[in-house]
């Protein structure tokens, strides 16, 4: 306790053994080999990651893919299918592409875990300042996810977001200047916006049965999240800013509603439906809240292998629909 | 911004290579404008508050210093310290006291008592910069220290910024005639900046950033029901993550001061091999508790009464210790506990005619890293002060009561065994690290090595760093205090 330390500074510094003095040289070579490694951690991230990770890997084959859709010609309609791992676990992708395939509809897909609005917002007008121009964007995620205000951080913002984006990321999301700055260098660097990723392949190598714990704490924070209750006004406002992106790009928005447990299907269901109204988007529910069953999730809030084949012919059914229904915009 | 953001790394090297151009008086002219840009980095509204105090009291330790008028003197020691603790019961205090009044009230019966909700926001530091000022003006009305001639010298003293969001709490009797004579570029001292910034973004990034992975999963409920594995795992995590933390913070700041010319003091000492909660206390946080000390319990009467106002005055240096860190029960607990162990351990020193606590290493008269008896109370002084850090972390004393709740249950989920593969790496690193500098009495991992070694450590942890930093969500934890 502090009533007897016997004095407030250095009670227990060592007298330090004779050393020789380090030449100013020294802390310059520290500095310089401190840089090259930031360098080589730069090269590495831009170079490695892909190949490290089988997701990175794939993020950047979908997302070059992605570059090369333009809108559909003689009779074929095109779609960009995007979203996060509720679409990943959601939908079986190979037997929805064929089916859209069999009714005139060349679908690709970018799928990137852990994003929500505000990274599909800002990553909508990326892919369309990059020359991306399906003649829709099929976007699947939560309707919480819509409402919410979950951002994927640095990943986003180096892989979706523009530089001019960030100003009003940080400003939605209230961020001082310390996190925007932090979202402008992950932008830049892709070590920096990507080492969360790095980190990550090296924990998994020190400790393998580490998604036994990761996937814990994802999983219950997303039911969390589901148990929320919705925001019309806030939904039918996002959905139009983002309707009114893809139009400008000749391109038309849909909407699906992945399914999970929620504790009010028919009201979550009541707020889809006016939100998507309103603001004028076409909403694809393919199946109801309550449809599914314990046995066909997961984890209590991402399908598995049984609730993709529930839930993936349903929507190639209704996505065909929807693809032939209305014509694309042009501009 | 925090020491571990990029945007420090931009801002530090510019300082550090403009500063050096300068002369003495441009230097501390300069300092205090990037320590004001540093701090209006968060919010520039905050920069008038310590802008105000920093000015009254520049003037009324002045005035204090100028007279022998005795009332006078004291009089104006009261304002200052009605504005310093004023400032700071309001920015911290203000809705912890009408939520208690409140709730005293439904105790009494008293149904929906109308509560006007005022949203007060923090500014960054407010403690720390606070007691530094009080220090201040106590030391100049004690005449232990001349009043600071200028007004600048003073300014830096409050808000040089590797200080200024989360201490060391600077003395001025230390710190001043540091601002006051000038300094010069020492290549030891700039090569130990650098080490100590390196093992500090180690500690916060590597160390107490993953270890906060664990502690928020168990503090938030997300692993599960209360168990004694889930106790002992969040706490542990916690544990590890706050020590990882703060000290890594503390290094960052002493090396980031080093680099500029200045020495500040050690803030940490090994905690965790500490083999007394007496000991801990010479070990944790020494800035404050070295100020509790000097300007809190001793002005209570310290030991110089009885028995039983020395325990007296060890509960309240420790609970008000706690409640400096914010405006929650859970941290008056923290420090009751900290003070009743503290008083338990004195009374037991006392009735088996035992000296005071033994403190450092071996060879200056602490406890042997090789005996099992040592080693045996460090494990039960480092449980004790787990059991602290569970309401410290807590959101409410209700969480805390509900995550001890678990201590008698004995469940087993997978997840539990990753969970403590995690902190058995991590903290296998900083007990590693620790044991290390207790035997060579080091302040930093191989500080009295050869260049070559020296290098050699600084990189690895870089590398540690740039392949296992963890989120950028983890603001350093002492800077909501």
């Amino acid at each position: 306790m502090p009533s007897s330390i016997s004095s407030s500074d250095a009670s227990h510094v060592a007298e330090a053994p004779l050393r020789a003095k380090v030449p100013l040289w020294a802390s310059f070579a520290l500095v310089g080999a401190i840089v090259v490694l930031l360098v080589v951690m730069e090269l590495l991230a831009r170079l490695m990651v892909p190949s490290l990770s089988r997701i990175e890997g794939r993020i950047v084959t979908e997302y070059r893919q992605a570059l090369g859709i333009r809108h559909g010609r003689n009779g074929v309609a095109t779609a960009l299918v995007i979203g996060n791992s509720l679409m990943g676990d959601g939908v079986d992708f190979k037997p929805l592409q064929r089916t859209l395939a069999d009714n005139g509809v060349n679908a690709q897909r970018l799928l990137v875990e852990g994003t929500a609005y505000l990274d599909w917002y800002h990553g909508l007008g990326r892919l369309i300042d990059a020359g991306v121009r399906p003649d829709a964007f099929v976007l699947m995620i939560s309707f919480e996810q819509l409402i919410g205000k979950e951002f994927r951080g640095a990943y986003s913002a180096h892989r979706l977001l523009r530089l001019q984006d960030i100003p009003t990321v940080a400003g939605e999301l209230g961020l001082g200047n310390t996190e925007t700055s932090g979202l402008v260098i992950s932008r830049l660097s892709a070590y920096y916006g990507l080492r969360e990723e790095l980190r990550k392949q090296v924990l998994f190598k020190l400790i393998p049965d580490l998604s036994t714990l990761t996937v814990k704490l994802t999983a219950a924070r997303s039911s969390d999240e589901r148990a929320r209750y919705g925001n019309v006004a806030l939904a039918v406002e996002r959905l139009t800013a983002m309707r009114r992106r893809v139009e400008a790009a000749g391109s038309r928005l849909i909407f699906v509603e992945p399914p999970a447990p929620v504790p009010n299907a028919a009201a979550m269901k009541e707020r889809i439906d006016a939100a998507a109204r309103l603001a004028g988007v076409r909403m694809l529910v393919p199946v109801r809240h309550d449809e599914l069953g314990k046995e066909f999730y997961r984890d209590g809030y991402h399908l598995n292998e049984r609730g993709s084949a529930f839930f993936t012919p349903r929507l190639a059914a209704l996505l065909s629909e929807s693809m032939g229904q209305q014509p694309p915009l042009r501009n | 911004m925090y020491f571990d953001a990029p945007i420090y790394f931009v801002f530090l090297p510019i300082v550090v290579l403009i500063y050096w151009q300068l002369s003495h008086g441009q230097q501390n002219r300069f300092l205090l404008c990037a320590s004001y840009f540093f701090y209006g980095w968060w919010d520039w509204r905050f920069l008038s508050l310590i802008l105000v105090s920093t000015f009254v009291d520049y003037h009324l330790a002045r005035w204090i210093g100028a007279t022998d008028d005795a009332r006078r003197r004291r009089r104006l020691l009261v304002i200052s310290l009605v504005m310093n603790l004023g400032f700071l019961g309001f920015f911290k205090y203000c809705n912890f006291f009408i939520d208690s009044f409140i709730d005293l009230l439904k105790v009494l019966g008293v149904d929906n008592p109308n509560r006007t909700v005022i949203s007060v926001l923090l500014p960054p530091g407010i403690s720390f910069y606070t007691f530094q000022a009080v220090a201040y003006i106590v030391d100049v009305y004690n005449r232990r220290l001349e009043p600071s001639s200028s007004l600048v010298d003073y300014a830096l003293f409050i808000s040089l910024f590797p200080h200024l969001i989360a201490g060391p709490i600077q003395r001025p009797g230390h710190l001043l005639p540091q601002v006051a004579t000038p300094r010069r570029l020492d290549s030891d001292q700039v090569f130990d900046g650098l080490m100590l910034i390196a093992t500090g973004l180690f500690r916060k990034c590597v160390i107490a950033d993953n270890c906060a992975l664990v502690a928020d999963g168990v503090f938030s409920g997300r692993m599960g029901d209360p168990s004694l594995g889930l106790l002992l795992l969040g706490a542990y995590a916690f544990a590890l993550q706050i020590y990882g933390d703060f000290s890594g913070y503390s290094d960052m700041a002493r090396g980031s001061a080093k680099l500029l010319g200045f020495e500040f003091m050690v803030n940490f000492r090994q905690p965790y091999l500490a083999t007394s909660l007496q000991d801990f206390w010479r070990r944790w946080h020494i800035s404050l508790s070295t100020w509790l000390r000097d300007y809190l319990y001793i002005a209570l009467g310290g030991n110089r009464g009885g028995r039983l106002e020395t325990y007296r005055n060890l509960m309240l240096t420790m609970v008000i210790g706690g409640l400096w860190h914010g405006a929650n029960w859970t941290f008056v607990v923290w420090g009751a506990i900290h003070g009743v162990g503290l008083a338990i351990e004195r009374y037991a020193r006392e009735a088996l005619g035992l000296g005071p606590a033994r403190s450092g290493p071996a060879d200056a008269g602490g406890a042997s890293l090789t005996s099992a008896r040592a080693w045996i109370a460090r494990i039960l002084v480092f449980h004790v002060v787990c059991l602290a850090w569970v309401f410290f972390r807590a959101m409410t004393v209700g969480d805390a009561w509900h995550l001890l709740s678990g201590i008698g249950t004995i469940t087993w989920q997978p997840e539990l065994m990753v969970a403590a593969k995690v902190l058995m790496l991590f903290g296998a690193m900083m007990l590693a690290m620790d044991v290390v500098n207790e035997t060579r009495r080091e302040e930093y991992l191989l500080q009295h090595a050869t260049l070559r070694d020296r290098f050699a450590t600084a990189l690895g942890f870089v590398c540690a760093v740039l392949l296992l930093s963890a989120s950028n969500i983890n603001a350093f934890i002492y800077f909501q205090f």
